[in-house]
């Protein structure tokens, strides 16, 4: 692999030792070290994006300061040298998801292209009338939108796989009877955006795959979160985005089966994806290129390279441990201090998404009224209406963790959350 | 408006009126009413307008809603404002408070205006109520209305 030959080391602050100082490690990002309407920021708004390491910040420096050139075909030296990064960055992500090849990892804006990417190839080369796409209650809208599409394109049904009470788990045992009949594509959401429910996805693919139904996992609130194995999980496509995990916003990941992606039609035309063109007719470039038309975000996959690299040094087990402490802190807290918060999500095993609602404050002047305080929360439907209208709520107030916020934070949190309840609420 | 005053403004606001609003009711036989719903949130409010025998002027107004607390606050407001208004100059306040642009010295108003300053992606909120009434406008008025 090219990447093994300009591999950067990129420590955190403070990780020789085994275990991350994360207090250290806090250090890297100068963007919580600020004030916001005249108080410490509390940056619980990771589940929507990440924070950036000073290393990637570095990186994406260096390219434009020192290699800056557009990729492929290009034979000068600037261009050789953004091509080698730019390729080294799949290299990369496909070590990162335990791809089998690079070749299979393919570049896009973000988790949202990749899965309207497959709808409109795949999608339209695999589904028709009658056709069944199988989703869950839970999906965010970038992965029930673009199937809706292709459901009114092809004549295709969506069925759903139902959620249990507030969000305690998917309905799995209605799992087996869902994949019967016609059904072409089973996608669903790896951990939940506005609950943080993880499901269990390795079990799920296994199910989809007996009854012989393509699979696309929803990583994009896993990726930077939990250890990812496609080859382990089996999956067909797995999806997920650079700026969830310290990369930078506009840089997406599509990871495909390289024989279903070799099996596809190419999507939108351009430079780059092709191999030879006439006037009248052109012919495909190979998997990945023939789905990459155009100049791509090289430096987001060079940024994106650097935040692996970085999130792998501290360990996604570590990340996923780290987070569901602060969550079960901040569940614990809030129950505490405002009697009745109606709390969405797992009662236990959530990963580091906490969705609540406390009695008499609206989710939206809760987190306005947090936001005076200092507090980054997200209040809204989370990009899961239908999930909302099933719970009964407008909105949920979310405070999402990563691995730079701290215990004392949450404190902080679950204080302000009692003086504003004691205020506004009852 | 300083940080401080922004907390203080918005916060008695909330209390003053989300959580006390003073013309949270039905009426009993609206001469004019009209609904605005936010597809993005889910609020709904319902404006509610007894006009006078004569029909010119504002007598009673009043809302329901399923609302955030700024967007009850606004509709509670808009009750206050219009009564005793002519009929004929409501489309215009609407316009007015909508677009920002008021001689209108209202504490509540003023208070509003300050808070979207500061949050000018809750606009909607604090407009959803005046659209309702612009509805309300435009509805057919009823029975009473119409034989004097």
């Amino acid at each position: 692999m090219i990447s093994e030959m300009i591999e950067t080391q990129v420590m955190p602050n403070a990780m020789s030792a085994d275990l991350p100082d994360w207090e250290q490690i806090r250090l890297d990002f100068p963007i919580l070290d600020q004030k916001v309407n005249g108080h410490p920021l509390i940056y619980f708004d990771n589940a929507a994006t990440s924070q950036k390491p000073l290393a990637v910040i570095e990186a994406l420096h260096h390219y434009y300061v020192a290699d800056n050139s557009n990729v492929h075909r290009g034979i000068h030296e600037l261009s050789n040298r953004s091509t080698i990064a730019f390729e080294a960055a799949r290299d990369r992500v496909a070590k990162f998801i335990g791809a089998k090849e690079s070749s299979e990892i393919v570049f896009t804006r973000g988790t949202t292209e990749s899965i309207n990417l497959v709808a409109q190839t795949w999608g339209l080369s695999h589904v028709g009338k009658g056709d069944v796409i199988l989703l869950t209650e839970l999906e965010h809208h970038s992965n029930l939108v673009p199937w809706q599409m292709l459901a009114e394109r092809t004549g295709a049904r969506l069925r759903f796989v139902p959620v249990i009470g507030d969000g305690e788990a998917l309905e799995l045992d209605a799992l087996e009877s869902l994949l019967q009949g016609p059904v072409k594509l089973f996608a669903f959401t790896h951990i939940s955006n506005s609950l943080g429910l993880v499901n269990p996805a390795k079990s799920m693919i296994a199910m989809a795959k007996k009854h012989g139904v393509t699979t696309l996992l929803d990583a994009a609130q896993s990726a930077g979160h939990l250890p990812l194995d496609v080859q382990d999980l089996e999956c067909d496509f797995l999806a997920f985005s650079a700026h969830k995990i310290c990369g930078p916003t506009g840089m997406g990941i599509l990871y495909g089966r390289k024989s279903l992606l070799e099996s596809m039609p190419p999507w939108q035309g351009g430079g780059e994806m092709i191999s030879s063109v006439e006037y009248e007719s052109s012919t495909w470039n190979t998997t990945p290129h023939k789905f990459e038309a155009g100049t791509p975000h090289i430096a987001g996959a060079i940024g994106m390279h650097t935040a692996i690299d970085y999130i792998d040094a501290i360990g996604r087990q570590r990340i996923f441990d780290h987070d569901q402490r602060l969550a079960e802190q901040a569940v614990a807290g809030l129950k505490n201090a405002v009697p009745g918060a109606r709390i969405f999500g797992p009662s236990s095993g959530r990963g580091g998404v906490v969705s609540f609602e406390l009695p008499g404050i609206h989710p939206h002047d809760l987190v306005t009224m947090a936001d005076r305080r200092g507090v980054a929360l997200r209040g809204g439907h989370h990009c899961t209406q239908p999930l909302m209208r099933k719970f009964g709520v407008p909105a949920t107030v979310r405070a999402s963790f990563y691995f730079y916020n701290t215990p004392e934070e949450v404190d902080a949190f679950v204080e302000i959350m009692r003086v504003l309840y004691e205020k506004f609420g009852g | 408006m300083k940080n401080s005053e922004v907390d203080d403004t918005f916060e008695s606001l909330l209390k003053a009126h989300a959580r006390d609003p003073k013309h949270a009711r039905r009426l009993e036989t609206p001469d004019l009413s009209g609904k605005g719903t936010n597809a993005r949130c889910g609020d709904a409010v319902e404006i509610e307008i007894t006009l006078s025998s004569d029909g010119g002027s504002v007598e009673d107004a009043a809302f329901t809603a399923k609302a955030c607390g700024l967007c009850v606050a606004s509709a509670s407001m808009l009750c206050e404002l219009v009564h005793g208004r002519l009929s004929a100059d409501l489309d215009a306040l609407a316009e007015g408070l909508i677009a920002g642009q008021t001689t209108d010295t209202n504490a509540v108003w003023n208070a509003l205006l300050a808070v979207l300053a500061a949050y000018p992606q809750r606009r909607r909120c604090i407009e959803l109520p005046w659209s309702a009434l612009q509805n309300a406008l435009r509805q057919p008025r009823n029975q009473r209305m119409i034989s004097p």
